[in-house]
């Protein structure tokens, strides 16, 4: 296994999964460190026969999240307050912050969803694995798999309905 | 529609959409997909600040990366594991082989002292007629100088005159040296006070010294 190139192809997704679960920057580095850490650890131990390695990889991913979420003794998740209301003031200064604000309006959210279904939506759209993938990885039935992204895509809809994008 | 069926047709868009980069037309539900678009757009990883540093570091691109590198592949080999539990075996081993029967001890000496002290120790040659030893008190304590915690204490220059008899003093009760005499010896750095009893010498050492050997230095 070559880490450098499984490291190259599956970064931006690593992070942009860890993202959608924890929000912050700092602690999405973080977490993204430690899952690349603990990949090249057990690199020799991984199966190609067992799975797909992104299944692999975001089953790293996810314990991180999930151990990142017990040390602080919280949920993944930040606040909402006040991210759904758009700043006034200079046009150009908003000119100039609107696709991080829309990448923030984004995530907050898919923070406005419960954990299960942010953990589905964060699979689904960071990682390329089909429904059956992500099934296999948390342990749920493929047609629940769909349904939970069905209705938290509805839900983000709502959320989002003030979006330049929607 | 129920919603399975729902769920069922936009995740099949959905992953056209994915797959594709662009939603498929027409879709049951524009607006739902147009939202699926703009979550699937969503690109944070700009945003990470440890991308490039941490590649360098997992992938060997500098010298303490590819130390990591080196150590985890070692450790992970399958040859590295097989090489340690062969060492391990191989220490157990030795260590079961090498140990030996254990001989019974040798009975313990049993100690035993002289009879008499004065019996064991050895014939003195005759000695110069004896000084009397007397120290001065010290001189009054004087203020520390400079600013020190501690100062010296001027100690008395020893000085003797002829013991009248021998031995001097009778040893007082429960002590059992008598001092038989006492003498100066010049050394490097001082004068030796060398005072003899009947059955040991004793030496007092008389040199100058600093306050450092004879103090701890500590910042309150």
């Amino acid at each position: 296994m070559d880490f450098a190139d499984i490291y190259d192809r599956y970064f931006d997704k690593v992070y942009n999964y860890v993202r959608y679960r924890v929000r912050l920057i700092d602690a999405a580095d973080d977490i993204t460190a430690k899952v690349f850490e603990a990949a090249l650890g057990r690199s020799a131990a991984y199966d190609p026969a067992k799975g797909p390695e992104q299944a692999w990889l975001f089953g790293i991913a996810r314990n991180a999240v999930a151990d990142w979420g017990r040390d602080r003794g919280r949920r993944a998740e930040v606040p909402l307050d006040g991210v759904f209301e758009r700043p006034g003031g200079d046009p150009r200064a908003e000119d100039i912050l609107e696709g991080r604000e829309e990448r923030e309006r984004v995530l907050a959210a898919a923070a406005a969803l419960d954990e299960r279904s942010r953990d589905i939506m964060a699979l689904k759209f960071s990682s390329g694995m089909t429904n059956r993938e992500i099934a296999a990885l948390t342990g749920l039935a493929e047609g629940n798999v769909g349904i939970i992204i069905y209705r938290a895509v509805k839900r983000m809809q709502e959320l989002l309905g003030g979006s330049k994008a929607i | 529609m129920s919603e399975n069926e729902a769920a069922e047709l936009f995740n099949r868009e959905l992953d056209v959409l994915l797959r594709d980069g662009r939603p498929p037309f027409p879709s049951h539900d524009e607006g739902l997909i147009r939202a699926a678009g703009v979550l699937a757009a969503a690109d944070f990883s700009a945003d990470s600040r440890v991308r490039e540093e941490l590649r360098a570091r997992l992938t060997g691109e500098n010298e303490g990366g590819g130390l990591l590198v080196l150590v985890a592949e070692a450790v992970n080999a399958a040859a590295f594991k097989v090489l340690f539990a062969a060492a391990c075996l191989l220490l157990l081993v030795t260590q079961v082989v090498r140990q030996p029967a254990r001989a019974p001890l040798p009975p313990a000496p049993t100690a035993s002292l002289p009879a008499s002290v004065k019996d064991a120790a050895p014939a003195r040659p005759a000695l110069p007629p004896p000084p009397r030893v007397f120290i001065a008190g010290p001189a009054a304590a004087r203020p520390s100088a400079g600013g020190q915690i501690f100062a010296s204490i001027p100690m008395a220059a020893p000085r003797g005159e002829p013991l009248e008899s021998f031995p001097i003093a009778a040893a007082g009760p429960g002590s059992p040296i008598v001092t038989a005499a006492a003498r100066e010896v010049k050394v490097d750095g001082g004068t030796d006070l060398v005072m003899e009893t009947d059955g040991a010498v004793l030496i007092i050492e008389r040199r100058v010294t600093s306050h450092e050997e004879l103090f701890e230095r500590r910042v309150i």
